[in-house]
């Protein structure tokens, strides 16, 4: 798959995921966004797994900048913005907070789940991937390991309340 | 893989662990699947966090305490428990407890009831007649109808008295009554007018089995040719007049009579091996159990049992028309069977008194004969007696009798001291019913019984 044939395919994907979290016109813009910063910042990347999870990341990062500039321009709470303090070059302690009550939400969640999905989780942080991880449970078949996964996945989700946020 | 199965992939894209191959198939799957990109998106903040390495430590320190907290925790066993298996594993383990539990229950509970049921039998047995009369002991309902059998069996020979009619009535709702198939003969026993106040007391007992069961080996050997009516125990049987009769006391003489004997090992002996002895044999036998006895018995009891007879009148032929209102009047009869059995293996003697002076030996035919006189302990002996005798008397002692000595006759028409006396009432299958008196010795040293027995008074 040629790179410019993965970038329209992304830029497709990228309209239809932003559309269903922002207005038409923010999502236009966003896309457009993400497409530019790969054009321009990473020519390079050509492969398929390379680009498509950059593409993912650039996505993410873009989306929150909507939303802090969003929220710098006042379209939430119409604040005059010459009361706002000055930008820090660091991560706001509301992202810092955010993260944190993120972390500690995974943590407590993953306490609640099954011994075969904390293990299963534990390898997964320790780097191993699917067939390491099969190898490890004594599995025959990988496509067990697949399904425990993703039924642990869906759990976890349950108990970080429906969302990686 | 199906798009459906590279679902299954999201959480290696998270942790960033999908190899090569993994990757290429999620990410041109999700370029396809607008759905599977919106995940892939999703998961990008998960992603995000587990990338720092700040917070995937954390993570790991966490998953690590958990699981060696887990390891000492018994809440592995829970974590066990939840699976499938290990539910049926305790379910199973569970039922098989369950049923072993119960099947532990019903057994104990029905060797409780077996015991029970052991000694119900075997408490009345040791009851005092003399405590028992006036409590009226509820009657079973397996018995009830042969009880009532027996009422009307002795309403033949019961004394016109109302007063006398209700003390009989009593008495036999105390009488023990067992039932037979085999009987052959129709027999009624009548009661004596001397033991009529007493009779109530009877209980049932273990022992009233064994008389039957001894009772039906009689009749198969006696083997009576009519129909027969069973004379009445003597209205005056010397014994009764005994200071120590069983009126007063606490001791119960046919409790006295069975109660250790049971474990007698002449009791065990048969009839037939015991026939076929020899003269000399019995000679033989005779000494060792002479020698034996009093270890055997001082083994089981500590001390010699005393000694006891147990006897009963059977008549044979018409009985003469009497008056119902006069209960103490004798029966008129042609024969007379005198059933006799002992606790323990001795030596008995029967004589008869007619109007002659001097009593006549009716059995043995010499009184020197030790084969013919034996009586092997618990075996029924039938002695034929004619109707012309007023009265008879038995004889019955551990050692052979010698030569009769004038001792002996004037001993013979003394009223015997320390003798008790009880009698008992059963129930044959045939309706009729047996009237076996109990006379034991309480002195267990004394080595002759003497019992007279009145039969006929012209």
């Amino acid at each position: 798959m040629e790179r410019d044939q993965i970038l329209a395919t992304l830029r497709e994907r990228i309209l239809a995921f932003a559309t269903s979290r922002v207005s038409r016109d923010h999502a236009e813009d966003l896309t457009q966004d993400v497409l530019t910063v790969l054009h321009d910042k990473y020519p390079t990347v050509s492969k398929l797994t390379e680009l498509v999870p950059l593409a993912f990341q650039v996505l993410r990062y873009k989306m929150l900048d909507a939303h802090r500039k969003a929220l710098r321009r006042g379209e939430y709470n119409q604040e005059s913005i010459q009361e706002l303090p000055l930008a820090d070059t660091n991560d706001d302690p509301v992202t810092q907070l955010d993260q944190k009550q993120r972390v500690d939400r995974l943590l407590a969640a993953i306490a609640q789940l099954g011994e075969r999905c904390r293990e299963l989780f534990r390898w997964k942080l320790e780097g191993k991937s699917f067939p390491e991880i099969q190898k490890l449970m004594n599995q025959t078949s990988i496509n067990t390991i697949y399904t425990w996964d993703l039924r642990c996945r869906k759990q976890l989700l349950t108990f970080m309340g429906d969302s990686w946020e | 893989m199906s798009e459906h199965d590279l679902e299954k992939l999201l959480g290696g894209f998270a942790a960033d662990t999908l190899t090569p191959e993994e990757q290429q198939q999620l990410y041109s799957a999700a370029l396809q699947d607008q759905e599977l990109f919106n995940s892939l998106a999703d998961e990008q903040a998960l992603k995000e966090l587990l990338a720092d390495p700040v917070v995937r430590r954390r993570l790991l320190q966490s998953l690590e305490k958990t699981r060696s907290t887990t390891d000492r925790d018994p809440v592995s066993w829970l974590d066990w428990f939840r699976r499938p298996s290990g539910l049926a594993w305790a379910g199973g383990l569970a039922a098989a407890v369950f049923a072993v539990v119960l099947g532990t229950n019903v057994y104990q509970e029905s060797l409780k009831q077996a015991g029970r049921s052991v000694a119900i039998e075997e408490e009345p047995s040791r009851t005092p007649p003399a405590l028992a009369p006036s409590v009226p002991q509820p009657a079973s309902p397996a018995i009830g109808e042969s009880r009532l059998k027996a009422q009307a069996n002795q309403k033949l020979s019961d004394a016109p008295g109302k007063e006398v009619h209700a003390v009989k009535k009593k008495a036999k709702q105390e009488t023990e009554m067992t039932a037979k198939s085999n009987e052959g003969q129709a027999a009624t026993y009548l009661e004596p007018d001397a033991l009529r106040g007493r009779s109530p007391s009877t209980p049932r007992t273990f022992a009233q089995s064994k008389e039957d069961a001894l009772d039906s080996a009689d009749h198969d050997r006696a083997s009576a040719p009519l129909p027969s009516l069973s004379v009445p125990a003597p209205a005056n049987v010397p014994t009764t007049a005994a200071p120590t009769s069983q009126l007063g006391s606490s001791l119960s003489a046919r409790s006295l009579f069975y109660g250790e004997t049971a474990e007698s090992p002449s009791r065990l002996m048969p009839e037939e091996q015991e026939r076929s002895h020899s003269a000399q044999q019995f000679e033989r036998l005779e000494q060792k159990e002479r020698l034996s006895r009093p270890s055997q018995m001082g083994n089981l009891t500590g001390s010699p049992m005393p000694l006891g007879i147990r006897y009963s009148l059977i008549t044979h032929g018409m009985m003469k028309p009497q008056d119902d209102r006069d209960a103490r009047a004798p029966l008129q009869t042609d024969s007379t069977d005198l059933m006799i059995e002992a606790n323990q293996d001795g030596f008995f003697q029967v004589w008869g008194e007619d109007s002659a002076l001097q009593p006549h030996l009716l059995f043995p035919l010499t009184e020197q004969d030790p084969i013919a006189s034996r009586l092997i302990a618990h075996q029924l002996r039938r002695i034929p007696i004619l109707a012309v005798y007023r009265t008879i008397t038995i004889r019955f002692s551990r050692m052979p009798f010698g030569t009769l000595s004038s001792k002996d006759l004037v001993d013979m028409n003394r009223s015997p001291l320390g003798q008790l006396q009880e009698s008992s009432t059963s129930m044959k299958a045939s309706g009729s019913q047996e009237l076996a008196i109990y006379v034991v010795n309480q002195d267990p040293s004394v080595g002759m019984l003497v019992v007279r027995i009145p039969i006929h008074q012209p």
